[in-house]
């Protein structure tokens, strides 16, 4: 479970997060809000990668501030934009960077990653170079990247971003089906409706936080 | 050096990652030190047996050599220029046979393994401050982001030219600098999420 307690963040002086004060819990969780809102932060928040300038973030009651590698270890995080999160030059050795990186040995790297790959349709692109990957495909190996870690809660920011309606659809139902917690930061309103809750972002505050339609209609009337 | 990993199962692929950097090493100064035209035609024709032997496609060879024909046409037309023909033959033979080589160590011997012999090869370096681990990962990422800002140039080029900009290539380099430095914010991030930090 993530608690935020108190979390306000700024960057060079401007605040983008505002006294935050969530209790993460739900299977499915949808964060929407307009651009600018403090959504990616507050992203990056829940594995530690960034601080919080006053607060605290807690993954399974250790603080980030304390331990961001265990809470990394715990939150996996898939980014916006699969270019900047795919990190080996091919798909095979991508997949094997953060178990590597965990201290797993290769044999139990090749056999999740064998897992993954077959699991997810990708077996015949292993070898594969990932600048050559279609938007979908890549996006797909950003996930599994992640996946192979074995994280108890994935975070997705903007999971649909720049995809392609059958991509779109693929990865609505690849996240559909993880048995992981889920935390979706997402524009694409179709995609939280069936959550278990939605929290509303503005101008870095929490506006509404509640049932996924409650939170969508009282975003449709203030944007 | 930017050639991927074929596999196939061949006594090259299977040979020891550190033997092949040093014949790798090896032959890269025999080559640099051959002042025969024929000895470094017979050593590129060996070479390309090798891949004949390491079972690897004729289109790999020309893959491994497309990047660096532009170069190698240039530094024989100075070389003739300046040197002479017999000069400009043997500096254009060189540069084949050490491309060719190179990959042939990339293209039979997978990254990771690669890396790892590299992070090895370089732990003695750590005493100095280096970091084995960081090394290679710099060098997976080069290898990465090469064709990456490679398309990013040709998009902003593109933009440039849809907007009517003139003198091709230069005007992007600002633009190009400025999305790389954005991307290595994200990069960073990615890298540590991904648990890069554990290791030494």
């Amino acid at each position: 479970m993530i608690e935020c307690l108190g979390v306000s963040h700024a960057f060079d002086g401007v605040p983008v997060l505002r006294d935050v004060n969530l209790r993460l819990a739900e299977r499915r969780i949808g964060v929407i809000g307009a651009n600018g809102s403090g959504k990616s932060t507050f992203a990056r928040l829940l594995n530690g990668l960034l601080i919080p300038a006053q607060g605290d973030v807690l993954v399974d009651g250790v603080s980030t501030r304390k331990d961001g590698r265990a809470a990394r270890r715990k939150v996996g995080l898939v980014f916006q934009n699969p270019e900047h999160q795919i990190v080996m030059p091919s798909v095979e050795e991508d997949l094997a960077f953060g178990p590597r990186n965990q201290g797993l040995d290769g044999a139990e790297i090749e056999q999740r990653m064998a897992a993954l790959l077959t699991g997810y349709s990708l077996a015949d692109k292993r070898a594969h170079a990932a600048h050559l990957l279609s938007g979908g495909e890549k996006k797909l190996l950003t996930l599994l990247s992640v996946l192979i870690m074995e994280p108890d809660v994935i975070v997705f920011d903007e999971p649909m971003n720049s995809l392609d309606l059958v991509s779109q659809r693929k990865i609505a139902s690849v996240i559909e089906g993880l048995t992981q917690t889920v935390i979706t930061i997402t524009h694409d309103l179709s995609l939280i409706e069936n959550y278990d809750r939605a929290i509303l972002f503005e101008r870095g505050a929490v506006v509404f936080d509640g049932p996924p339609g409650d939170a969508i209609r009282r975003y449709l009337a203030i944007a | 050096m930017l050639a991927l990993y074929v596999a196939r199962n061949s006594f090259i692929h299977r040979a020891p990652v550190r033997a092949k950097l040093a014949a790798l090493f090896v032959g890269g100064i025999a080559i640099a030190f051959v002042g025969d035209p024929w000895s470094l035609g017979l050593l590129l024709v060996g070479i390309l047996g090798l891949y004949g032997l390491a079972r690897l496609p004729t289109s790999e060879v020309f893959k491994a050599l497309k990047p660096i024909l532009f170069v190698a046409a240039i530094i024989f037309a100075l070389q003739w220029a300046l040197a002479g023909l017999l000069p400009a033959i043997l500096a254009v033979l060189r540069i084949l046979c050490l491309v060719l080589l190179a990959s042939l160590v990339t293209l039979t011997t997978p990254l990771s393994t690669m890396i790892e012999a590299i992070i090895a090869l370089a732990r003695p370096l750590a005493r100095f401050g280096l970091s084995p681990a960081k090394l290679g990962l710099v060098i997976a990422l080069t290898l990465r982001f090469i064709p990456v800002l490679m398309n990013d140039f040709r998009e902003i080029e593109a933009a440039r030219a849809a907007r009517g900009a003139r003198f091709p290539g230069l005007g992007a380099a600002g633009p190009l600098l400025i999305k790389t430095l954005r991307m290595t914010d994200a990069l960073g991030d990615a890298i540590a999420a991904r648990g890069f930090e554990n290791r030494s």
